[in-house]
């Protein structure tokens, strides 16, 4: 897939200067917008098409995640990117429930954040080992809700306590004895099961409290 | 058993309230045993005999099959004759009048028990002769054999009710009085024996089938008479005296004078007349009673409590004489007709002890309180087992064993239910529901304690419906003021002490049971402000946790951010500074740290960036999965792997850096080398990476070793101390 319109959403000049200049070395055909509070991102999306967006998840006037359910609903397409300084695990797994595809820690090396960034356009979803961790107590707790399309399956499973020991995504092909490129697609697929696991529970939680 | 002591002229029995009211009740069955007696030891024909309009009396029932046909229904009896009277004695619709008081004169009172006297000795003696006249208009003779006593079971439903009604005087007056032997409920009992002794009378004879003996007649109607006599003269004592004293002893004294001295005189017919003597009096006594209710309600006009008690039984004392003097007595006295049986009449009294009965449990009159319905309630329990088990045997015959426990399953099934539903009406226990639950724990988690207090001050009036609630100056512990006017609400935590006075807006008195709602509230919220007094501590010791970390760690990088010339340098510690905060808030329970996540994640982190470089890590790590390590512990553990691997991939040249962890018993070891060129030992200074690990090891109170011949190899020993999970 070809970025071609990436969309910032960043409210400290400093670090949205570094961001910048990661997006205009990962894609320099790219054309680059950016915004600095949920206003102003939400005027941006609807106007026009994005390849990716990058979404800072504290904002000034809201929360990034209001603007990553945005864009899964009015352009599922693009591909939307947390990015977080401190990294809190809840709020990543809800960017992740929410539907975004990746997150990038502004706290690491440029040159980290430049390569997570050019594999989550190449499908290749990050996965830290706390995060990891996060995904496999969250489906235990839902365990009930899901259906037997959205429970993970034994592989999935294996590849998840595999990343939560620290195995990065190469290791873990070596070890299950799978190619690379297996465990991206298995990675992608933990995610989409997130997102729809997550909105069975809203939706269950919802009927408890009598809201639907 | 032993004698009381004397109190204000009234001396009692000292007996356990369960005894006083065994043995009400039992005077009250020798009673009703004795009138059941008197009643079916007469000569009986089997006839039901009523007054007809045209002065003559009608058969409306026959209850014996072995009587001649022509003694019908509907036929008229005209006369009765025996063997020894064969010129036989007239029967008229005066022999059959449920109640003689009615009769205008003496000399008639006095001719109709001459004329009973003589139609009771002749119906003993067995062969009668009845002249009838037919329903057709023709004349026929029956020869009857009347049967020497009168069955239980043809009594008649009014000779039961008076019965009745007699029991619920004596039980219920005797029911005060066994609670609370005092002059008022002296008075009170002593209304319910009046009233027992009139309606047992009554009963007897108004419900004879034709005739008693004339002796004995005259005996029943004066107790009949003095009965009622009594019932009002203590009614009126006791209003004489309760709630407010109206008048001295003396002038009690003088009412029971004058009223004993009419009822004497009536029964020796020394009254102007027998209308006159026997509803007059009772007419007076009403007014009285009416008199004093008025002047009670104005004394206790200042006393809310008082004057709502005296309603409800005043209203009821009115109501129930009312009924029994305008429907017979008035008629009586201005030559009308009745306008109600005498009997159900008898029923309507009852409604002074409905009002006692709600007297006592609103505003506990005679201050009794509700707990003394349970008392009664099994009384009533067992009369109805009694009197079940009793129409069983006699009125469906069934023999005894089965009947007992036919009754026994009818009481358990019927009243039992009823008593307590009833019971639960009168006594409503309180319970505290889920939504005074949350208004409690909102209360307790107001941090402003002037809302605190407003809130609990609300919920008890929401609760209480109290007319006031003062501030209270002591009190530890929940309790009933003044017996029930008011309830003390002890301080709670920061919550003041109130005295909520007058329950329900002053329209009953507090009782054990709100009581006991007040204390399940107040442990409540005891509870909801301590639980949120151990939060807030919590949250404190975390705070300073959080300050002690930040200052330890955050603090300590950031200084040497500051004083590190090397721009390179400073990303690189701002970097792990950032990590370590992402620590101290993911750890913000305070619970420690799980050393194989931070594991994963240096591993995962150094495999990144040794990535970049072009690098390999080999990484092996063994060890409790779920070894608890403190965040302090945890720092330093990352800080040295990742100081050895920024050293690796900046100056050693080296493709590949393994890093060995293992963390058995209590000691860590942890270590790291690369394949590159190594490094001059001598080079170390405090202020670089090398000295950094030292210094952090060092304070661990660790173990720490460099060599830099050759390839680079940092080995650390480092205590593993123990975190409570």
């Amino acid at each position: 897939m070809n970025v071609e319109t990436v969309l910032i959403v960043e409210d400290i000049s400093e670090a949205m200067t570094s961001l910048i200049r990661i997006v205009q070395s990962a894609f320099p055909e790219a054309r680059l917008e950016t915004a600095r509070s949920v206003k102003e991102a939400r005027f941006l999306i609807t106007q026009r098409p994005w390849s990716m967006a990058l979404v800072d998840i504290g904002l000034p006037d809201g929360s990034g995640l209001d603007l990553v359910r945005l864009f899964s609903d009015l352009a599922p397409e693009t591909v939307c990117v947390v990015s977080t300084v401190l990294g809190d695990d809840g709020h990543i797994v809800a960017a992740l429930s929410a539907g975004a595809q990746g997150y990038i820690l502004k706290g690491q090396p440029e040159p980290v954040l430049l390569r997570q960034l050019m594999q989550i356009q190449h499908g290749v979803p990050p996965l830290s080992p706390t995060i990891a961790r996060r995904i496999m107590e969250h489906f235990q707790r839902t365990g009930p809700v899901d259906t037997e399309s959205n429970r993970l399956t034994g592989r999935e499973l294996e590849v998840l306590s595999l990343l939560a020991k620290g195995l990065r995504n190469a290791d873990v092909a070596v070890a299950l004895e799978l190619a690379e490129s297996t465990i991206a697609t298995h990675i992608k697929s933990i995610y989409r099961k997130l997102g729809i696991s997550s909105r069975a529970e809203a939706a269950l939680h919802a009927t408890r409290l009598g809201l639907a | 058993m032993e004698m009381g002591r004397s109190d204000g002229g009234t001396s009692a029995l000292r007996l356990s309230p369960q005894s006083w009211l065994a043995l009400v009740a039992t005077l009250f069955l020798v009673v009703a045993a004795s009138a059941v007696w008197i009643a079916t030891s007469r000569a009986w024909m089997g006839l039901v005999l009523v007054p007809s309009h045209d002065g003559q009396v009608v058969i409306v029932d026959v209850l014996r099959s072995d009587l001649p046909n022509r003694v019908q229904t509907g036929a008229r009896l005209v006369a009765l004759a025996t063997p020894d009277r064969p010129d036989g004695l007239d029967v008229g619709a005066l022999e059959v009048i449920e109640e003689p008081d009615t009769l205008d004169t003496y000399k008639e009172l006095n001719a109709f028990r001459e004329r009973q006297t003589q139609l009771d000795s002749m119906l003993h003696e067995r062969q009668i002769e009845l002249e009838l006249v037919l329903a057709d208009g023709s004349s026929a003779n029956a020869q009857v054999e009347t049967l020497a006593s009168r069955p239980i079971w043809s009594l008649p439903f009014q000779f039961w009710l008076q019965l009745g009604v007699g029991g619920a005087g004596i039980v219920l007056g005797g029911w005060v009085w066994a609670l609370r032997q005092e002059e008022a409920s002296a008075y009170f009992a002593l209304s319910g024996f009046g009233l027992m002794l009139s309606a047992t009378s009554a009963a007897i004879y108004s419900t004879r089938e034709l005739a008693l003996d004339g002796g004995l007649f005259r005996l029943l109607s004066a107790g009949n008479y003095a009965g009622t006599s009594i019932f009002g003269l203590a009614l009126i004592s006791l209003l004489l005296v309760y709630p407010r004293r109206l008048a001295g002893t003396w002038v009690v004294v003088g009412v029971w004078v004058v009223g004993l001295g009419v009822t004497l005189a009536h029964v020796l017919q020394l009254m102007p007349s027998q209308a006159v003597g026997a509803y007059a009096p009772m007419l007076a006594e009403f007014a009285a009673l009416f008199g004093l209710i008025a002047a009670q309600l104005v004394l206790t006009r200042r006393d809310p409590l008082a004057r709502a008690a005296l309603g409800w039984f005043g209203l009821s004392v009115l109501l129930g004489t009312g009924v029994f003097v305008f429907a017979i007595a008035a008629p009586l006295l201005l030559d009308l007709e009745p306008q109600a049986s005498q009997a159900s009449a008898f029923a309507v009294i009852l409604l002074i002890y409905a009002g006692l009965a709600i007297g006592v449990a609103r505003y506990r009159l005679f201050d009794l309180g509700t707990w003394s319905f349970r008392l009664i309630s099994y009384l009533i329990g067992a009369f109805l087992l009694l009197g079940l088990d009793a129409l069983l045997i006699y009125g469906a015959t069934i023999e005894q064993v089965p009947a007992f426990g036919l009754a026994l399953l009818m009481v358990g099934l019927g009243y039992l239910p009823l008593r307590n539903m009833i019971g639960q009406r009168i006594l409503r226990r309180h319970r505290v529901r889920p939504q005074n639950f949350r208004q409690i724990l909102d209360i307790a988690l107001t941090s402003n304690s002037l809302k605190q207090s407003v809130g609990w001050h609300n919920l008890l009036a929401e609760t209480f419906n109290p007319l006031t609630i003062e501030a209270a100056t002591e009190g530890t512990r929940a309790s009933l003021v003044d017996a029930g006017q008011a309830l003390l609400v002890p301080a709670c935590g920061p919550l003041l002490p109130m005295l909520l006075r007058f329950a329900d807006g002053g329209r009953r008195l507090f009782s054990r049971s709100d009581l006991d709602w007040a204390n399940e509230m107040i442990e409540l919220m005891q509870h909801a402000l301590d639980s949120r007094d151990a939060h807030e501590r919590g949250v404190r010791q975390e705070r300073s946790r959080i300050a002690r970390d930040l200052h330890d760690n955050i603090g300590a990088q950031l200084l040497r951010t500051l004083h590190s010339p090397e721009a390179e340098r400073k990303d690189a510690i701002v970097g792990e500074t950032l990590t370590d905060l992402r620590d101290i808030i993911a750890n913000a329970h305070g619970n420690g740290i799980r050393l194989d996540e931070v594991l994963a994640e240096l591993r995962y982190e150094t495999d990144e960036r040794l990535g970049q470089a072009g690098m390999k890590l080999d990484w092996v790590s063994t060890g409790d999965e779920g070894q608890i390590v403190s965040a302090r512990l945890a720092h330093t553990v990352r800080s040295i792997v990742r100081e050895a691997a920024s050293n690796a991939i900046r100056h050693a040249g080296a493709t590949r850096l393994a890093v060995s962890f293992s963390a058995e018993g209590a000691q860590i070891d942890l270590a790291i080398s690369d394949d590159g060129t190594g490094f001059d030992e001598t080079r170390i200074t405090p202020g670089d990476g090398l000295g950094n690990m030292r210094s952090r090891t060092l304070a661990h109170g660790g173990t720490i070793s460099v060599s830099g011949n050759g390839r680079t190899r940092v080995a650390v020993q480092l205590p593993l101390e123990d975190v409570a999970p």
